[in-house]
């Protein structure tokens, strides 16, 4: 939980020097290989968490990895980490990161969960609904969710649109159980 | 209440189905990050307000105190072993409120309104908000009227005033409670067609318990039925095995339930029982969510805590509809110590003070009131003007009385006049003792002080001053009813009734000296 403080100065520090160097693009491309690369091995994550290897071996290590394969600011950064010890706190600079970059963008993620599976054309129309209303870019993450038994639940940042036929049949047991209590 | 039909219910939900599509709940959430001991860390919920209600899973409900940097901590108003981590938290979009109504008097609730008598659900009109800010200066104006306790050494000495806020002090079993449960008795009175003809009008009383033992509670609530004062009273309760936070509001719940009689006119009493275990809640609750503690481990803000609640007592004026508030806050010192931390921020709030010392109360002085250092800083205002003159001297004798005290142990070595004060104060002690659940009417009051500060009690024995005092009201009662209602009338002591009483008086001594035996 203490991680967002840090995690979310690292993360704007490195934005805004990618947008000042007008490399806003080649950054997320190198940053996105590198969430990739933490989410595919449980190692490399061991590695970066692990405070019995010393700096200089982290940073050969490193060096090894990714030296060739992502542009000088990207790595730069992840030496800049290393050397002020936090490399262990990526994970959640790399989240924060794409929080951010969708801000600079203008997207606003949009989860949506329906109770049966919805083809591209409906999940655009309702994206582009949200759309209209945010005035913001929708990128839509959809999944099934069976339990909601109809309708669908949109959910952009803190705030839930919920028009799902299971929250329908909470409210109106809530209006039944009110009743009920009155007599 | 007529039975629900079958068709009504069938047609409510063809209704309900029929809005499905058109219906979609839109609300804001936040999810739980950490929880543990009443306190719930949750991240989002990034529109919340400060105090706004929220809502956990398994109808927990909570209140957001902390709006931090990355998260937003919250006190559960319920079990937190429902609540886990990962757990959507909606926002309700309503600061913590409670529903307000004559509906509430008579029952037993808690602090967010739900009852726990049994008596079946509450239905009212309004909610009020439990934080409110208390009234300015120019909707007050000064305490007049009178708040009979009943209890003679309070009436007299310390006269309470509809309005004013008077702390009950004392250690533990020394009759802290017994004091507000005789005041709440006694306002019984104000309901009455003869109070009205006299122009005295009703009082509610509101009690509020605050982590009181579930058998002490119990106790309370069948005293009061017994005595008939529950038609007039709501018992607001937050017991010991309550969580905190339900602890911590509390006295803000009774202070909206009064608030509520107040702003329409009418007058109310309540009583915060006790503020000591209420600044413990509140401490408990704030070195969870990791406020700074201060002194004695409290929070900052402990002063501010109880100043707003009890700044909410005040007498309205006129053009709004001249209600009053009173409050009777308690709180518990521990070995008679009133310059501890949360004592004295409390005495700096209160208009005076009602003292009940162990050695009194041990010695056989109940109620165990040290009047020498009890104030009310209202006094004479509040009293009437009968009262006024007999309570004077009253004073006074036992001030004098009290100094000489030391020398009584001498006993015959002493000069005529000290003899005297302390035959005198001795007669007036026993006169003001008084046994619980036997509030005194106050032209009761009045005959009986007159007697003993004019002298009329100096040649009865110790042993038969209470039997005095009740035979003579007892006598006038029978004989001369009309004194009573005279002063009771006129709130009055005319030079025709003080003659009048000296001579019932003179009367009555002369009879009593007879049947009693000769001291």
């Amino acid at each position: 939980m203490r991680a967002y403080r840090v995690a979310r100065r690292y993360a704007e520090a490195v934005l805004e020097l990618a947008a000042d160097q007008n490399q806003g693009e080649r950054l997320a491309g190198d940053l996105e290989l590198l969430q990739k690369a933490m989410k595919e091995s449980v190692e490399l994550q061991g590695f970066l968490k692990s405070p019995v290897i010393s700096k200089e071996k982290k940073r050969a290590i490193l060096v090894s990895l990714f030296k060739a394969k992502v542009d000088v600011l990207a790595f730069d950064f992840l030496n800049l980490l290393v050397e002020k010890g936090r490399e262990d706190v990526l994970e959640s600079i790399l989240v924060e990161y794409f929080k951010m970059r969708d801000d600079q963008l203008g997207i606003v993620t949009l989860e949506l969960r329906a109770a049966v599976d919805m083809t591209n054309d409906q999940q655009l129309a309702i994206a582009k609904r949200f759309e209209g209303m945010t005035r913001k870019k929708i990128r839509v993450v959809f999944s099934v969710e069976k339990q909601l038994k109809g309708g669908f639940v949109a959910r952009i940042g803190d705030t839930v649109y919920d028009g799902s036929v299971l929250r329908q049949l909470e409210l109106l047991r809530e209006r039944f159980a009110e009743g009920a209590g009155r007599n | 209440m007529a039975e629900v039909r079958p068709d009504e219910v069938s047609a409510i939900l063809r209704k309900q189905l029929s809005g499905f599509e058109r219906d979609v709940d839109i609300y804001d959430v936040g999810t739980v990050l950490q929880v543990g001991d009443g306190i719930a860390r949750v991240y989002g919920l990034s529109k919340v307000m400060a105090s706004e209600l929220v809502e956990f899973p398994h109808d927990v409900f909570g209140m957001v105190l902390n709006v931090e940097e990355d998260n937003v901590g919250c006190v559960l108003f319920g079990e937190s072993s429902f609540v886990k981590e990962g757990d959507i938290v909606k926002r309700t979009k309503r600061v913590a409120s409670m529903p307000v109504g004559e509906q509430m008097l008579g029952r037993v609730i808690t602090p967010l309104g739900e009852p726990v008598d049994g008596k079946g659900p509450i239905k009212t009109e309004k909610y009020l908000p439990l934080e409110r800010k208390a009234l300015g200066v120019l909707q007050r104006q000064p305490v007049k009227e009178p708040l009979q306790t009943g209890l003679k050494a309070v009436d007299a000495m310390i006269p309470i005033g509809r309005g004013q806020r008077e702390l009950i002090i004392g250690d533990r079993q020394t009759g802290k409670t017994a004091v507000a449960l005789d005041a709440i008795i006694n306002q019984k009175y104000t309901h009455t067609e003869k109070a009205k003809a006299e122009g005295v009008k009703p009082v509610f009383c509101i009690y509020v318990a605050i982590g009181q033992k579930g058998s002490t509670m119990a106790q309370v609530v069948a005293k009061l039925e017994e005595f008939g004062a529950m038609e007039y009273t709501t018992v607001i309760q937050a017991t010991a095995s309550d969580p905190a936070p339900l602890q911590f509001i509390a006295p803000y719940a009774g202070a909206t339930l009064g608030e509520f009689f107040r702003d329409s006119g009418r007058h109310a009493l309540v009583i915060y029982d006790d503020l000591s275990k209420h600044a413990q809640a509140y401490r408990q609750m704030s070195l969870l969510l990791r406020r700074p503690p201060g002194r004695e481990a409290y929070p900052g803000d402990v002063f501010y805590l109880h100043s707003r609640l009890l700044e909410r007592a005040s007498k309205l004026n006129d053009d709004l509809g001249g209600g009053s508030l009173t409050a009777l806050p308690v709180i518990e010192t521990q070995a008679g110590d009133v310059s501890a931390y949360i004592p004295t921020n409390v005495i700096s709030i209160t208009d005076g003070q009602i003292y009940l010392e162990s050695s009194l109360f041990n010695s056989g002085i109940r109620p165990a009131i040290n009047v020498g250092i009890s104030v009310s800083r209202v006094g004479g205002n509040a009293q009437i003007k009968a009262l006024r003159k007999v309570a004077g001297r009253l004073r006074l004798d036992l001030a004098q009385f009290r100094e000489l005290e030391a020398f009584a142990k001498f006993g015959s070595d002493l000069d005529k006049a000290t003899q005297q004060q302390l035959l005198r104060g001795s007669r007036l002690v026993e006169l003001l003792k008084q046994n619980q659940y036997v509030p005194m009417a106050i032209e009761k009051q009045i005959v009986g002080l007159f007697a003993g500060t004019n002298g009329y009690l100096d040649p009865v024995r110790l042993d038969d001053v209470q039997r005095f005092e009740r035979e003579l009201l007892e006598y006038i009662e029978m004989k001369y009813p009309d004194i009573y209602t005279t002063i009771s009338g006129t709130k009055d002591l005319s030079e025709q009734t003080t003659t009048k009483l000296h001579d019932i008086l003179k009367e009555f001594s002369g009879k009593f000296r007879a049947t009693g035996i000769a001291s």
